[in-house]
């Protein structure tokens, strides 16, 4: 298979994907995205490793490093940022904006917990 | 860092996509090599001198300051 065919074949299932979950939810359905994101997830697994050549090497590796440091700096800032704004502008009576701006600060300490654990295993061992 | 890649490729008549192929990288990486724009790694390197018989010192110079990744 070469790469074109792939990514076509790629925007197709993702596309099918993101159909799928859209009418769970708004079919009320709890059940049906998990094994079909699963099963997409396999299915794109599956045919990359039919496609011809080289698909990632160094490059692709040391991009992929850099963009995934600049996303943690940028999601923990605008996280944290964030978060503690709608907690702090929450009156009392919306719950639901103290809730997401809970959500967002624990999501962006964890995202840092998991980068600082990550760092350090990966540091010890090179 | 500055490099002569695109002549070596054109002595051995090897197009991007074919030395891409012997080299076991994409044909991006061979582009963003010969623009200057990407520093490879020390064994990509190596391979590269290996293919052309050559040293690595024939192939990459070093310039303070210059760009790359």
């Amino acid at each position: 298979m070469s790469r074109r065919v792939f990514l076509v074949c790629g925007a197709a299932i993702v596309t099918a994907l993101v159909a799928l979950v859209g009418w769970a939810v708004a079919a009320g359905n709890s059940v049906v995205p998990v094994p079909g994101v699963v099963a997409g997830a396999l299915l794109l697994y599956l045919l990359r490793r039919r496609v011809r050549g080289v698909t990632h090497d160094e490059r692709n590796y040391r991009i992929g490093e850099k963009a995934s440091r600049f996303t943690v700096r940028v999601f923990a800032f605008v996280a944290a940022i964030v978060g503690t704004t709608l907690v702090a502008a929450d009156a009392g009576d919306s719950s639901s904006m103290e809730t997401v701006g809970l959500t967002l600060a624990f999501s962006a300490c964890a995202l840092l917990i998991l980068y600082a654990v990550s760092y350090a295993y990966l540091s010890r061992r090179s | 860092m500055k490099n002569t890649l695109r002549v070596y490729r054109a002595m051995h008549d090897l197009t991007q996509e074919e030395l891409a192929q012997k080299l076991g990288v994409t044909r991006q990486t061979v582009l963003s090599i010969e623009k200057g724009k990407y520093d490879p790694s020390l064994e990509l390197a190596f391979k590269m001198a290996s293919l052309f018989q050559v040293r690595i010192e024939d192939i990459f110079s070093h310039q303070e300051g210059s760009q790359g990744s």
